[in-house]
């Protein structure tokens, strides 16, 4: 049954909607709250103050208009789609989104947070550290005010932008499958595990790797291919087995503490071991300028893994990378077992042994290819953080010391100083305030992103 | 049915706001922002939009009410009264006293919401927090800050090369910890004495707008106990520094103060 009195409210209310301009609608004309009917509504307001509409209106005030007009809806609907990319990043990084959250920059930051209060500290005693690396009392004093400073150049000018994610595709996709590869080395690997077995398995690899090692060699010179297969076989085998976990505690993280760095020299001194004995094998062939070249690709792989970790002790941050052992592992088994299992070891015109020399001395070129590129981006940060004056220092912070020391935060955007410019609490306040005058040292520059 | 009416929540006193939060949130929004919606979207939401018309006048039928012009007043008005009055204390901060980006946020995250179908609190929030993020906004509001937690004052007989290093400390901790945004947005909200005014019913329940600690946290990719320990630990180092410098004028003998 239809209510005609509720009705011909209805088309009364609509009819006058329709005349009137909405804007003069709501605010002179009552509000709407006004004109619910029933003794519960709110008091009306009064007319002659017409309530003012949108944000105009105090937010408190239930009686306050709520037009918007169509400039607003316009500007509205144009504020929405600018910012929709960037609100919609902000919700899939905290799993609202379609798209997957992004934790390690979250992570980032967290660890910035968590180490705020150490940084501040060390940075305070930079002079101190500087005074002791200079004047040292004990040798001792002196190795530890280098390794912080080390740290804290670290910290400094690679700042915390380990965990960005890189823009290209090919460095993308070599880190995947960096990360893939040392994740089936851990896989597999005895030492992380807590067992007697593996106890002891750290204490007699490293002899292990390295008898191995020389047995390879050994057999390699006295031509017993097979023997010699087997023999890199197993080592290739026991190195996977004995690969060290990462440091669980966070100093030793930052600070790049290898426990294991002892099993990592004697992978690359047996590495060199193997590739002599190859090359004897060549030599005792009569491949004599082979056997040179795989002599020259022992040595400069061994070069090439110790330029790394020097270029580490001189703080520019390389991390290991365990493709790098996988490749010669497989390499220097395949080529002794390739030349085990011909008839006639020879590819056209190049002993299949020649393989390992060829892709150690590789890996050697890409090893040195990445200690170049990072010693220059690390001088190339140093050089533009230390032009604290300056205006190109992308998201730092700089610390004026004796040393013109930037703290650098990965943070992007322009920054403007925090304290800067904000007058003190004048004097006659509760705390007595007083001007400070001067510039302060805490020098911001802003990013050129 | 003497009991059942005995029970019921009285009606007096209920505003059309309020007895609007009976709907679903995106029921509200709908109606707040129907309208402004692009041509193309309404096509989309004709029939919800419709459904959630009947549900309003369903509710204030229930309560004797009976709105003029359509439930997009009294819609609009629950967006203001429970999304942009209780976070109003960021406007001095962070807006410089304007409510309306609060507004717009409001009424973007409304619409914003019938088009993702994520709950318009959600998109708000997210909004609010853009504008907390952003440089010269939270700057502005670090200012603010500092000056109202007297973090710029100084005992008169501290040197200035105290003064400067409290000062580098200072700006160290407010340019670099995490929580920094957290501690600025839940001081500049905490400063609105009415924040929480209406808020207590449950029609509200995972409703209202207004951005707490736990919306914070999971912005920060934190839980909302580590932000709160993080918040305690950055609010006793910003206090241990000053309490560090206004110890300067008990032990520091060698004060450049002229009056000592």
């Amino acid at each position: 049954m239809i209510d005609t009195g509720r009705a011909l409210h209805r088309v009364r209310g609509a009819a006058v909607a329709a005349l009137l301009p909405r804007r003069r609608r709501h605010r002179h004309g009552r509000p709407v709250a006004a004109c619910l009917a029933g003794g519960d509504s709110p008091p009306v307001a009064d007319d002659r103050a017409p309530a003012p509409d949108g944000a105009d209106a105090d937010p408190w005030d239930r009686e306050a208009g709520t037009y918007v007009d169509a400039a607003t809806i316009t500007r509205l609907r144009d504020e929405a789609r600018r910012t929709r990319d960037e609100v919609e990043q902000l919700l899939s990084d905290v799993g609202y989104g379609a798209r997957s959250s992004c934790p390690p920059a979250v992570d980032a930051r967290r660890d910035l947070d968590h180490t705020t209060d150490v940084d501040i500290e060390t940075l305070m005693r930079i002079d101190d550290l500087h005074a002791d690396r200079r004047s040292p009392t004990s040798e001792r004093s002196r190795q530890r005010a280098e390794r912080v400073l080390n740290e804290i150049m670290h910290r400094v000018i690679d700042g915390y932008q380990v965990e960005d994610r890189p823009q290209s595709r090919v460095v993308k996709a070599g880190r995947g499958m960096e990360a893939r590869v040392t994740r089936a080395y851990l896989r597999v690997s005895l030492l992380g595990r807590r067992t007697a077995w593996a106890e002891r398995w750290r204490a007699g690899a490293r002899v292990a790797l390295i008898g191995l090692a020389l047995g390879a060699a050994g057999t390699l010179a006295a031509g017993h291919l097979a023997a010699a297969a087997l023999i890199v076989a197993a080592r290739a085998v026991v190195s996977a087995a004995s690969t060290p976990p990462p440091p669980t505690a966070t100093s030793h993280r930052w600070m790049s503490y290898n426990p294991d760095w002892l099993g990592g020299a004697v992978l690359n001194v047996g590495d060199a071991v193997i590739l002599i004995g190859i090359g004897a094998h060549l030599q005792v062939g009569g491949r004599t300028a082979w056997a040179a070249l795989t002599g020259a690709a022992a040595v400069f792989g061994l070069s090439a893994a110790y330029l790394r970790v020097a270029a580490h002790q001189e703080g520019v941050r390389l991390p290991r990378l365990w493709t790098d052992r996988l490749i010669k592992d497989v390499t220097l088994t395949g080529a002794v077992v390739l030349g085990a299992a011909m008839h006639a070891p020879e590819l056209g015109n190049v002993p299949a042994l020649a393989i390992a020399p060829v892709a150690v001395a590789l890996l050697g070129a890409v090893e040195v290819a990445r200690v170049a590129y990072y010693v220059r981006r690390h001088h190339r940060r140093v050089r533009r953080a230390a032009r604290v004056d300056g205006t190109l220092v992308a998201d730092a912070v700089a610390f004026k010391t004796d040393g013109d020391l930037v703290y650098h935060i990965p943070l992007s955007g322009r920054r403007r100083p925090v304290l800067d410019g904000v007058d003190a609490v004048p004097a006659g306040a509760p705390h007595g305030g007083r001007p400070t005058g001067g510039p302060p040292d805490l020098g911001v520059v802003r990013a050129t992103r | 049915m003497q009991g059942d009416e005995s029970t019921r929540r009285p009606t007096r006193g209920v505003t059309p706001e309020l007895a609007l939060a009976r709907l679903q949130l995106r029921q509200i929004c709908l109606l707040a922002v129907f309208d402004m919606l692009p041509g193309l979207q309404h096509a989309g939401v004709a029939r919800e939009h419709a459904v959630a018309l009947a549900a309003g006048r369903a509710v204030f039928d229930r309560h004797g009410m009976r709105p003029e012009g359509g439930l997009e007043g009294p819609a609009r008005r629950f967006l203001r009264y429970y999304y942009v009055a209780p976070n109003t204390g960021l406007a001095g901060p962070f807006f410089d006293g304007d409510c309306q980006p609060i507004w717009d946020a409001a009424l973007i995250a409304a619409m914003e919401s019938i088009r993702t179908g994520r709950p318009a609190q959600i998109e708000y929030h997210a909004r609010l927090w853009r504008h907390v993020l952003e440089e010269d906004r939270r700057w502005a509001a670090v200012r603010a800050y500092a000056l109202d937690q007297a973090l710029l004052s100084f005992p008169p007989s501290a040197p200035r090369v105290a003064i400067d290093r409290y000062r580098h400390r200072v700006g160290a901790l407010l340019t670099t910890a995490e929580s920094v945004p957290a501690l600025l947005a839940a001081w500049a909200i905490d400063r609105n004495p009415r924040r929480l005014d209406d808020l207590a019913r449950p029609e509200l329940k995972d409703k209202h707008g207004l951005l707490e600690h736990r919306h914070m946290a999971r912005f920060l990719g934190m839980t909302p106990n580590a932000l709160t320990q993080s918040l305690k630990r950055l609010r006793r180092r910003l206090g241990e520094e000053m309490r560090v410098l206004w110890d300067i004028e008990k032990t520091d003998p060698t004060s450049e103060d002229p009056e000592t």
